[in-house]
């Protein structure tokens, strides 16, 4: 009853997109067909809605999508730079010298216990 | 020749028909009757009412008035064309997606197969939302799609874990030939949730390590297809309708029923790959359509329960929950499902 195709991932990927790119352009000939467009070409359909303001409005200082993607990252993940800045900038030296030792240290044993796994086991 | 003609046939049959275009939008429109029936009940309204037997038509007067009775409002800088292109790609992506489910008579079938569904399922569809939009500019549009890309960041990544959790249980404890594939995980996965041959320690993990998958990509479905609690790219009192603010006529009505079908092709998603789909039963049988029916809804509700609950979260707070509650317990459980 059902046809099951045993592909490799690339001829899946092809022929998927095959299908993909066959829908893309039946679907947008369909709109084509079937899509009718406001008439009239007055200054109120032809602008941007913003709120009822004039375009105008667009030539002040936006913040970028970029800054406000940033922004938002930067808001969330700010408690674990606080948290970094803190542990390392106390004005203690030896704080900061705990710190890199912790890591260093951390780092030195992974390295070893690698090294030893490597050795006895290879990969 | 003859072999040419019947996968010719068949391609035709399932991209079109079944569970293709035709059958996907049906269900689509249906799951969007259910959605706002449901959350309408739970507050206290009646939900679609006037079309159809208990408003079940609704969605489909609202679809067909919009894309054949309604037109497009144009703007000095819109472009209807990329605007129909992109939404149609994203149309077509989700489409395609489910020729590798066991539903469709054509199934695609490959080892790794779940990078074929990771490109259809969540490349397309949000470059797609991003072309639609952006074809349509406005500040609200802007800022809406810098709103659903900074989610996405987080969304994304915990769906792809989710769904690795099941796919990296089966391939070890069920070694096949094409591993990570979405159709032997989902005729396989019914296995993992009663097999009494693992040892009882293995099961429970087995079984907790599914729940928190299962929960993980549920939330954050809900947060792809941008429903309550995780809708603020659309937050309708501050940036008037987000990425949709300039929409009108049909090409609204594609992108109300390309947000449908995100919704339809994820719950099938969650109830093949995790609850594996009619199992115990077989697709062409009464009790297996009644079971796929019956897990589907399941799921439609839950996500509809999750939207009716909660209120809306600002860009921070819903960030963060995300990686809290899902993206954390998701990759959790993927390290997890790799070393047991």
């Amino acid at each position: 009853m059902a046809l099951t195709m045993v592909l490799d991932p690339v001829s899946l990927i092809l022929f998927s997109s095959l299908f993909t790119a066959t829908l893309l352009v039946l679907i947008t000939l369909m709109f084509k067909a079937v899509a009718k467009k406001e008439g009239g070409s007055a200054e109120d359909t032809a602008a941007m809605y913003i709120g009822g303001e004039h375009e105008n409005i667009l030539a002040l200082k936006f913040p970028t999508s970029d800054a406000l993607y940033w922004g938002i990252l930067k808001r969330v993940f700010r408690n674990v730079y606080n948290y970094l800045i803190n542990s390392l900038h106390t004005g203690n030296v030896l704080d900061w010298l705990k710190y890199m030792s912790m890591w260093y240290g951390f780092l030195m044993v992974l390295a070893i216990t690698i090294s030893i796994l490597f050795i006895l086991y290879g990969w | 020749m003859e072999a040419v003609a019947t996968l010719m046939g068949y391609a035709i049959l399932s991209v079109l028909v079944f569970p293709g275009l035709v059958a996907l939008s049906v269900a689509s429109l249906l799951t969007e009757w259910f959605v706002r029936k449901t959350v309408a009940r739970m507050q206290n309204r009646m939900g679609p009412a006037y079309v159809g037997p208990i408003g079940l038509l609704q969605p489909f007067a609202d679809f067909f008035k919009l894309l054949l009775v309604k037109r497009y409002v144009e703007q000095r800088y819109s472009s209807p064309l990329l605007a129909a292109a992109g939404v149609a790609l994203g149309i077509g992506a989700l489409t395609t997606a489910l020729l590798l489910f066991p539903l469709s008579p054509l199934r695609l079938v490959a080892p790794y197969d779940v990078i074929a569904f990771i490109y259809l399922m969540i490349l397309w569809p949000f470059l797609s939302l991003i072309i639609v939009s952006l074809a349509w500019p406005n500040p609200f549009v802007i800022a809406g799609v810098s709103r659903a890309i900074a989610l996405a960041v987080v969304t994304e990544p915990t769906l792809v874990a989710s769904i690795l959790v099941p796919m990296n249980i089966i391939a070890k404890r069920y070694p096949q030939v094409q591993p990570y594939s979405i159709y032997y995980t989902s005729t396989t996965v019914y296995k993992l949730w009663a097999d009494p041959n693992v040892g009882v320690v293995n099961y429970v993990i087995t079984l907790l390590l599914l729940i928190a998958s299962m929960i993980a990509i549920i939330i954050a479905v809900q947060s792809k297809v941008m429903l309550k609690p995780f809708d603020i790219p659309e937050a309708e009192q501050e940036l008037i309708a987000g990425f949709a603010t300039e929409f009108s006529g049909p090409i609204y009505a594609l992108f109300r029923l390309f947000h449908d079908m995100k919704i339809t092709v994820l719950a099938l998603a969650i109830v093949y790959i995790f609850l594996g789909g009619p199992a115990p039963y077989s697709h062409l049988t009464v009790e297996g359509v009644l079971t796929l029916l019956a897990k589907y809804v399941a799921v439609v509700f839950i996500v509809s329960l999750v939207r009716g609950a909660f209120g809306r979260f600002r860009i921070d707070q819903a960030i963060r929950k995300i990686v809290a509650y899902a993206l954390i317990p998701s990759v959790i459980a993927l390290i997890l499902s790799l070393i047991i």
